[in-house]
C-alpha cells in the first residue's frame, strides 16, 4: 500500500515551506519591536537556521539512504560508517585543547570539523579497499574507526575544564545555530553538490539492491559505483556534520519512514528523503525557537520524535504483511 | 554465439578455446570450486580475463558499451538475496526499461502471485524464480528478437521439480528463437535431457566439450567427478546413476 508519489512529493514541499514562514513570521508578531531590529533578526538569525536545518536534514537523510543500499545494510547510516566520528574527534581537539579565551572558534569549529570527517572517511576507505571494498568491510572499519575516535574523545575529557565540556557536550548532540551566511556559503554548495549527485544518480542506484554484480551486469561500473556513492556521501555528510554537529537518527529513521509510505524506487525515494529530511530539522528549529528560553540539543529532539515514529511504521508495516 | 579463446583467470581458470553455437544451451558441469561461476562471470563480460578474449556474436566483449552489452546480456547470480524488504515486482522493474513485464515470462516461472509480496520473505526457490526473471526481464526486447545471451548461475538450485521442469523448457524455447544460454548445473540427467552441448571443468581446465552423448561418458565423468557411474539408454534420454562406495 503505497502512496502516490508525486503527491507525498508535494504536500512535503508545501509542509517545509509553511514551517520555513512560520520560523521567518514569528517574531514579527511581537509588536514591541523595531522594523530594523526586525528585519536584522530575520536575515541574520532567521534565514541561517532555515537553511541550516534545510540543508542539514536533506544531506543527512539522502546520504544515510544511499549509503543503505550501496552498503546493502538497512542500519548504515554516516553514524555508524564512521564518517561523523573524525569530525567529533576534531571538534573535541579544538574545544577541548585550544582555551576559549585564545581563539574565535565560530569559524575554526567548522573547517576542523570537515578535515576530521575527510580524514576518517579517507581512513575508512583505505581499510575497505585492503579488504577488496566489501559491504561489511567498510562498516567494519567505520565501527572501529567510531571506536578508536571515541576513545581518543574519552581521554581528552580527562584534561577539559568544565566550559569546555558543556561545548563539547553541546557540539555533539547537534546545533542549527552555529552558522552565519559565510559558513553556509561554503558548506551549502557542497551538500548541494553531493545532494543532486545522488539524486542525478538515482537509477544506478537502483541497481544496487541486488549487489554490486548485478548492477554492473544492469550497466554500471561497479568499483567506481560503490567508490563515487562513498565519497560523494562523505562530502555532504561532512559539510552536514561541520555546520551542525552530529545529529543522531535522521539518517536511520527518514529513509526507512518512507519506504515503508512510498516504496523503494529511488528515483522518488531520494528527493522525497531530502524534502523529509528537511521538515524534520525544520521542526526541530521550530520546536528550539518556540523554547528560545532553553537551547534544546538537535540530537534529543530528533530521537524523542523519531524513535517512536519509527517503532509505530515498523508495528504498522509488520502487521499489513502477516 | 559465443566464443572464449585462450582465457586465462589467475589460477582459477584456463580456456583454450570454447565455442557456443547461437541458439543453443550449454550446460557446464564439474566439481564445486572448479571454476564453473568464474567462467560464467568471464562469459558475461563482469570479469576481467588476465589473457585471451571472449566474444559475442563475433563482437569482444569489452568493446561493447556496458549499457549496450546489459541489454543483451542477462546474468543470474547464484544465491542472491536483497537486505531489503522491496516487493518483488518493484525488485524486477529496477533492473528492466521494458516497462510492463511479459505474461510469458511471468507464466513460465510461475511468479504473478509473488510480485506485491518482499522479496526478503519469500522462500529460497520463489526467490530464485523472481531471481530469474529478473535476469530475463532485463534482457527482454533482446531475448523477444532471438538476439540475447543468458548466463546463469545455477538456475536450477532451490526450485522443485515442476518448476525445473518449466524452466528448462522455457530456456529451450528461447534457444529455439535464437538465444544463447550457458548455465552451471549439478544434476547430470536433467543437463542430459536439456543440453545441446555440455562442458566438463576440472580444477579451471575445460577437459571436455561437446554434444551430450559424446561427452556425458562413463569415462569422461569419471575423469571430472573421480567416482563411477552408470550409464543406461533408455529410449534416447541418457540414465546417469553415480555408483556408490560398496558397504
Amino acid at each position: 500500500m503505497t502512496s502516490s508519489p508525486r503527491a507525498v512529493l508535494s504536500s512535503l514541499v508545501g509542509l517545509c515551506l509553511l514551517v520555513a514562514v512560520i520560523i521567518l513570521a514569528k517574531d514579527s508578531l511581537d509588536g514591541e519591536l523595531a522594523h530594523q531590529t526586525l528585519w536584522h533578526i530575520m536575515v541574520q538569525l532567521q534565514l541561517p537556521l532555515i537553511l541550516t536545518a534545510a540543508l542539514v536534514g536533506a544531506g543527512l537523510s539522502v546520504s544515510a539512504a544511499t549509503l543503505q543500499v550501496t552498503l546493502h545494510n538497512p542500519l548504515a547510516d554516516p553514524g555508524i560508517i564512521g564518517i561523523s566520528s573524525g569530525a567529533s574527534l576534531m571538534a573535541a581537539v579544538v574545544l577541548l585543547l585550544f582555551p576559549s579565551s585564545d581563539i574565535n572558534y565560530f569559524y575554526l569549529l567548522p573547517v576542523a570539523c570537515f578535515i576530521g570527517a575527510l580524514c576518517s572517511t579517507w581512513l575508512i576507505y583505505m581499510v575497505a579497499r585492503r579488504l577488496q571494498a566489501s559491504a561489511t568491510a567498510v562498516i567494519l572499519a567505520g565501527i572501529a574507526i567510531s571506536t578508536v575516535a571515541g576513545a581518543a574523545i574519552a581521554w581528552l575529557y580527562l584534561l577539559a575544564d568544565a566550559q569546555a565540556l558543556r561545548n563539547l557536550t553541546f557540539w555533539l548532540m547537534g546545533s542549527l545555530h552555529q552558522t552565519d551566511w559565510w559558513i553556509l556559503a561554503v558548506a551549502g554548495p557542497i551538500i548541494l553538490l553531493s545532494l543532486s549527485y545522488q539524486i542525478f544518480h538515482s537509477k544506478t542506484l537502483n541497481w544496487l539492491y541486488g549487489g554490486a554484480t548485478l548492477a554492473a551486469a544492469a550497466g554500471a561500473e561497479p568499483s567506481r559505483l560503490v567508490r563515487n556513492n562513498l565519497i560523494v556521501c562523505a562530502l555532504g555528510v561532512g559539510a552536514c556534520v561541520s555546520i551542525a554537529g552530529s545529529i543522531a537518527f535522521v539518517g536511520l529513521l527518514v529513509p526507512h519512514f518512507l519506504r515503508m509510505l512510498i516504496g523503494y524506487d529511488n528515483r522518488t525515494l531520494l528527493p522525497a528523503c531530502a524534502l523529509t529530511g528537511a521538515l524534520v530539522l525544520l521542526l526541530v528549529a521550530l520546536c528550539s525557537e518556540l523554547t528560545s528560553w532553553m537551547t534544546l540539543p538537535v540530537s534529543m529532539v530528533t530521537a524523542t520524535i523519531g524513535g517512536p515514529l519509527l517503532l509505530l511504521a515498523l508495528y504498522k508495516g509488520q502487521w499489513k504483511m502477516s | 554465439m559465443i566464443i572464449l579463446s585462450d582465457v586465462r583467470v589467475n589460477r582459477r581458470l584456463q580456456i583454450k578455446n570454447l565455442y557456443v553455437k547461437a541458439g543453443t544451451s550449454c550446460h557446464i558441469l564439474g566439481e564445486n570450486g572448479a571454476g564453473k561461476s568464474t567462467l560464467l562471470r568471464v562469459s558475461a563480460g563482469l570479469l576481467d580475463s588476465e589473457t585471451g578474449a571472449c566474444k559475442f556474436h563475433g563482437q569482444p566483449l569489452d568493446a561493447i558499451p556496458l549499457s549496450r552489452l546489459a541489454t543483451l546480456r542477462g546474468f543470474h547470480e547464484q544465491a542472491n538475496t536483497t537486505a531489503f524488504d522491496i516487493p518483488a515486482g518493484d525488485y524486477i522493474d529496477f533492473y528492466s526499461d521494458n516497462g510492463a513485464l511479459d505474461k510469458r515470462l511471468t507464466n513460465a516461472l510461475d511468479i504473478a502471485h509473488l510480485l506485491h509480496r518482499p522479496v526478503s520473505q519469500l522462500s529460497g526457490g520463489e526467490q530464485q524464480r523472481i531471481n530469474l526473471v529478473r535476469c530475463m526481464g532485463q534482457v527482454w526486447s533482446a531475448l523477444e528478437n532471438g538476439k540475447a545471451m543468458l548466463c546463469l548461475d545455477e538456475p536450477l538450485q532451490g526450485l522443485d521439480v515442476r518448476h525445473q521442469q518449466s524452466l528448462l523448457l522455457f530456456l529451450r524455447t528461447l534457444c529455439e528463437m535464437g538465444n544463447t544460454v550457458l548455465m552451471s548445473s549439478h544434476d547430470l540427467n536433467l543437463s542430459a535431457r536439456f543440453a545441446d552441448q555440455v562442458v566438463l571443468l576440472k580444477a579451471g581446465n575445460c577437459i571436455a566439450s561437446g554434444p551430450v552423448e559424446t561427452t556425458l561418458t562413463a569415462a569422461k565423468l569419471k575423469a571430472c567427478f573421480n567416482i563411477g557411474f552408470d550409464i543406461t539408454n533408455n529410449q534416447n534420454a541418457l540414465q546417469i546413476q553415480p555408483q556408490w562406495p560398496s558397504a
